[in-house]
C-alpha cells in the first residue's frame, strides 16, 4: 500500500525549521543564531517545556489543566520559604513536588468522582491557586540564597550546558518512557481517545483521569522549582502567563487536542518553537505589547496547521 | 424510461488503491435498486461519487441521457439527487422544521420567513404521513421518527432519486414496516430508490433489481422476483456460504456445571428480576425487540452499569464491586453492540487495541511488552481472519466486520471463559459473519461459554443451544434447543405469552 506523505505529522518540526530559519536570516546582525543565544533560549524555554510534558498527558487522556500557572508559583514559594528556614534542599524540593501533587489530587479528585469537566475544575482551582499563593508570603518576594539548590536546579552549568535544559531532557525521557511503554501511558490514550471503549475494556477511567491531573500538577510544580532556582527566589507572578504558552507547545507538537494521540518528544520541540518565538520577537526590538500580538498570531497559524489533521 | 441513471467506466481511486474498478451498470427510473455487496466491496464509494461527495477518477454518469459532473454535493442535490444518511444526523435541540429547512432557510428580506417554512414543512410531513409536528423538537422523537425526518429532510428538495444506506440498522420491526410503507409508497411517486442493504430478506421484501459489487467491482445485475437466494449470496462473496447461521460442529453444553449464575438482578435501566444460568460450553442466545433492555441488562453483568439488586456468582463465587475491570478479572468479556463508540480506541492500531483488555497481562516491571504485543496480534488476527491482517495498521481504518473481527481478537487476548456477544453481526458482511460464527465454535470447543444477543431471528434460531426471550426488561421464555420456533420466540417477545 502506498501511504501518502502526511506532512502534518511532521509540522512541528517544520514550523522549527521555518521559524529558526527566518530569524536566523533576520536577525542575523543581532547573533540570533549564536551559540550563547540558543543556549539561553534552551534556558528560557526549559520551564514551558517541563510543564508541557505534564499538559501533554492531560490532554492526550482529554483533560486540560488550567491551574498550572498557580502550581508554579505556589511551589515556588513553598520552596524559597523552606530554604530560607534552612530546610535541606532535597526535602525542600521533595515538599515542592509533594505540594504539586496535592494540587493536582484537588483538581483530579473532583475531575474524576464530582465529574465536572477538566476544563472547568481547574479554571476554578486555577484562581484559589493564585490567591493561595499571594496569601503565602502577602505578596512579597522570597530571595533564595541557598547555592547548591540555585545551582543544581538552575543558574548552574555542566560543562557548556546550562542544568535547566539537562533537566528538560531528563523529563522528557521519563515522560516519553512513561508515554509509550507502560500501561499508563496506553490507558491515557484510551480514555482520550474513547472514553466508553476503555472503560469496556477493563481500564479504570476516574483512576486514570485522576493521576493524568496529578502528573501535570507534578511537571508544573518541577517547572515552579526551576523557575526559583533560575530567578534565586520566587514571587506570586512566576508561572502567571505560562499557561497558554504550555497548552499552544503541546497542541503545536502534534498532539490532538480531542484526545488520544500525542507526543512527548513533539511537545518539547513545539516549546523550542514557543521559545525562539520569544526570542526573536524580543531581539527584532518589538515592544513588549508588540510581540504579544505577533506571538498569538504565530501561535494562531501554527495550531491551525497542526490541528487541520483532525478534520478528515 | 429505460437506463435512467448509468454509470459508464466508473473508476475510484484512493491513495493509489482502486476502491472502484470500472464499474458500468444501470438503473432504471422508478424502481427501488438494491447496491450488495460485502463491506468493502465499493458500495457506498460508488454512491458517494453520486451524491458529488468526491469526484470519480474516471468514467462518466448520465441522468436521463445527459451527462453530469458534480464538484460537492449541493450540485447533486440540485439534480434532485438525495441521500438519507446512514447514521442519524440532526440538531437535537432544535425543532422538525429547523432541521428541515437547516442550510437553506428561507428568507423575508433579511428576516426568516417561518411561515413559508412551517408550510412547506407540513407538506413534507403530510406527504410522509409523518406523526409528529414541524413545531416537535428533535430530541423527543424515538429513533424510527428520527430516521422519517431525515428521510423529510431528504426530500425537501423535489428529489427524484433517493439513496439509503443501511437505513434499517436501528430500527425497530415496526419502524422497518413503516420505513417500507414509505418507501414504496415514494416508488409509486416515480422516485428512483437505491437501497444498500446487508439484510437479504429487505432487499426481497423492498428491491425490484440487485446489482452486486465485490472488491470494487460490478458483478451483476438480478431480477429479484423468483431468483434464488443462495445465487444472490454467491455472487457477494464469490464463493459458497452457509446461507444463515448453523452449528457446524456437535453441540456441547454441559448443563451440570452451571459458569455463570445471575440471581434476581434489577437496574435502574428498566430490567427486572432477571435470573438464569449460564452452563459451560454453551451458546446462550438472548432475543426480543427494540426496548426490551438485553443490551442494558448484560452490561449491567458486566459492571459497566450498577445493579439496584441482585448477585451474580461465576463458577459459584460472588462477583461483588462489579465493575468492567472487575468482570474481566473474572475472565468476562464483552463485546459491545456500538463498535465505533464502546469497542475499540480510534487513533489506536490493531496491537494496541487487541492488547487493551490485557495490559496488566502484557506488563513486565512497568513496562509493555511490545514484541509480546505485536507477536499476540499477528496470531489473534490470522485466527479471526483480519484483512490485512498487519498490527500496525489503525483500526479505524479497516472496515467495520474487520473492526469486529479485532474486537473480538480483543477478548481473545484476555482468554475470558465467558463471553458476552452483543449484536456481534450486526451491519457486518457475510464473510465476516461466517467467521465470527467459526469462532464461537471454536471458543466452546476450549470450554468457553457465550452468551449471545441477537435481533435477528435465523440468527439466534440457527447459532444458540437454549433461547432466553425479554419483553421490556423481563425474561418472558427461556426455550430449550428441540423447541425453537419462530412463531413462538416473536410471541414471546412481543409480551403474547409468558
Amino acid at each position: 500500500m502506498i501511504k501518502k506523505f502526511n506532512y502534518k505529522k511532521y509540522i512541528v518540526y517544520i514550523s522549527f525549521i521555518i521559524v529558526f530559519t527566518v530569524f536566523s536570516i533576520v536577525l542575523k546582525d543581532k547573533g540570533f543564531s549564536s551559540p550563547a543565544n540558543l543556549m539561553n533560549i534552551l534556558r528560557q524555554t526549559s520551564m514551558i517545556s517541563v510543564a508541557a510534558i505534564g499538559m501533554c498527558f492531560a490532554i492526550s487522556a482529554g483533560l486540560i489543566d488550567l491551574s498550572i500557572g498557580g502550581v508554579i508559583s505556589i511551589t515556588a514559594l513553598l520552596v524559597a520559604l523552606l530554604l530560607k528556614y534552612s530546610i535541606s534542599v532535597p526535602v525542600a524540593v521533595t515538599a515542592g513536588l509533594g505540594m504539586g501533587a496535592l494540587c493536582g489530587a484537588i483538581n483530579g479528585g473532583i475531575v474524576a468522582k464530582v465529574r465536572i469537566p477538566s476544563f472547568l475544575v481547574t479554571l476554578g482551582t486555577s484562581t484559589i491557586f493564585a490567591g493561595a499563593s499571594r496569601i503565602m508570603t502577602n505578596l512579597e518576594a522570597v530571595p533564595i540564597t541557598n547555592k547548591v539548590f540555585n545551582n543544581v536546579f538552575g543558574s548552574g552549568n555542566i560543562g557548556p550546558i546550562s542544568s535547566l535544559f539537562i533537566w528538560t531532557l531528563i523529563m522528557m525521557t521519563i515522560g516519553h518512557i512513561v508515554y509509550k511503554k507502560t500501561s499508563f501511558g496506553k490507558a491515557v490514550l484510551s480514555v482520550g481517545g474513547n472514553e466508553s471503549a476503555a472503560r469496556y475494556s477493563g481500564i479504570n477511567v476516574d483512576k486514570t483521569k485522576f493521576w493524568t491531573m496529578v502528573i501535570c500538577s507534578i511537571s508544573a510544580s518541577f517547572a515552579g522549582i526551576m523557575y526559583a532556582a533560575r530567578m534565586h527566589g520566587a514571587r506570586y507572578t512566576l508561572g502567571e502567563n505560562d499557561v497558554m504558552s504550555v497548552i499552544a507547545a503541546v497542541v503545536i507538537g502534534g498532539t490532538s487536542f480531542s484526545g488520544g494521540k500525542g507526543t512527548i518528544v513533539g511537545t518539547i520541540i513545539g516549546s523550542i518553537v514557543i521559545g525562539i518565538l520569544n526570542n526573536g520577537l524580543l531581539l527584532m526590538g518589538l515592544s513588549v505589547s508588540e510581540q504579544m500580538i505577533a506571538r498569538g498570531v504565530v501561535i494562531i497559524i501554527a495550531v491551525s496547521l497542526s490541528l487541520r489533521e483532525s478534520r478528515d | 424510461m429505460d437506463n435512467y441513471i448509468e454509470f459508464k467506466n466508473i473508476k475510484k481511486a484512493f491513495i493509489g488503491q482502486l476502491a472502484v474498478k470500472n464499474v458500468s451498470f444501470s438503473i432504471r427510473k422508478g424502481e427501488i435498486h438494491a447496491l450488495l455487496g460485502e463491506n468493502g466491496a465499493g458500495k457506498t464509494t460508488l454512491l458517494n461519487i453520486l451524491h458529488g461527495l468526491f469526484p470519480a477518477t474516471e468514467g462518466e454518469i448520465f441522468i436521463g441521457g445527459k451527462k453530469v459532473e458534480f464538484f460537492d454535493s449541493k450540485d447533486a442535490i440540485k439534480e434532485g439527487i438525495a441521500k438519507v444518511h446512514q447514521e442519524i444526523n440532526l440538531v437535537p435541540e432544535m425543532t422538525v422544521m429547523q432541521n428541515i429547512m437547516l442550510g437553506d432557510e428561507k428568507r423575508k428580506g433579511i428576516l426568516l420567513n417561518k411561515k413559508q417554512m412551517y408550510q412547506e414543512t407540513e407538506e413534507i410531513l403530510k406527504k410522509l404521513k409523518c406523526k409528529f409536528n414541524a413545531k416537535d423538537k428533535v430530541s423527543r422523537l424515538n429513533t424510527g421518527e428520527k430516521q422519517m425526518l431525515q428521510i423529510a429532510k431528504a426530500l425537501k428538495g423535489q428529489a427524484k432519486i433517493i439513496s439509503f444506506d443501511e437505513p434499517t440498522s436501528s430500527l425497530s420491526n415496526n419502524e422497518v414496516k413503516t420505513l417500507f410503507s414509505i418507501i414504496k409508497e415514494l416508488k409509486s411517486q416515480g422516485i428512483t430508490v437505491i437501497y444498500i442493504s446487508h439484510k437479504l430478506d429487505e432487499i426481497y421484501e423492498l428491491c425490484d433489481r440487485a446489482t452486486i459489487m465485490r472488491d470494487g467491482e460490478y458483478i451483476n445485475t438480478f431480477e429479484i422476483k423468483g431468483l434464488d437466494k443462495s445465487v444472490l449470496i454467491k455472487n457477494m462473496v464469490g464463493r459458497d456460504v452457509e446461507m444463515f447461521a448453523k452449528r457446524q460442529k456437535p453441540l456441547r453444553a454441559n448443563y451440570l456445571q452451571t459458569v455463570l449464575s445471575v440471581e434476581h438482578i434489577s437496574g435502574k435501566e428498566g430490567y427486572e428480576d432477571i435470573s438464569f444460568n449460564l452452563y459451560k460450553g454453551e451458546i446462550l442466545g438472548f432475543f426480543g425487540l427494540v426496548g426490551a433492555k438485553r443490551t442494558e441488562m448484560m452490561k449491567g453483568i458486566f459492571g459497566a452499569t450498577p445493579l439496584i439488586q441482585g448477585k451474580i456468582y461465576k463458577n459459584n463465587k460472588e462477583i461483588k464491586n462489579c465493575s468492567p475491570y472487575n468482570a474481566i478479572s473474572h475472565s468476562i468479556g464483552f463485546l459491545p453492540e456500538n463498535r465505533k463508540e464502546e469497542g475499540f480506541i480510534k487513533d489506536l492500531n490493531n496491537t494496541d487495541n487487541m492488547a487493551l483488555a490485557s495490559l496488566d497481562y502484557f506488563e513486565r516491571n512497568f513496562f509493555q511488552n511490545k514484541k509480546q504485543k505485536y507477536k499476540n496480534a499477528l496470531e489473534k488476527g490470522k485466527r479471526v481472519g483480519l484483512m490485512p491482517n498487519d498490527p500496525d495498521f489503525i483500526t479505524r481504518n479497516l472496515s467495520g466486520g474487520n473492526q469486529q473481527k479485532v474486537i473480538v481478537g480483543k477478548w481473545l487476548t484476555t482468554n475470558a471463559d465467558i463471553l458476552i456477544f452483543d449484536e456481534p453481526t450486526k451491519g457486518i458482511d457475510v464473510g465476516s459473519k461466517a467467521d465470527i460464527y467459526a469462532i464461537m465454535e471454536e471458543l466452546l470447543e476450549e470450554g468457553k461459554s457465550i452468551i449471545m444477543i441477537s435481533s435477528e431471528l435465523p440468527e439466534i434460531i440457527g447459532m444458540s443451544d437454549r433461547i432466553i426471550v425479554m419483553h421490556e426488561g423481563k425474561i418472558t421464555g427461556v426455550l430449550k434447543r428441540e423447541e425453537f420456533n419462530e412463531a413462538e420466540i416473536l410471541l414471546r417477545a412481543v409480551g403474547g405469552k409468558e
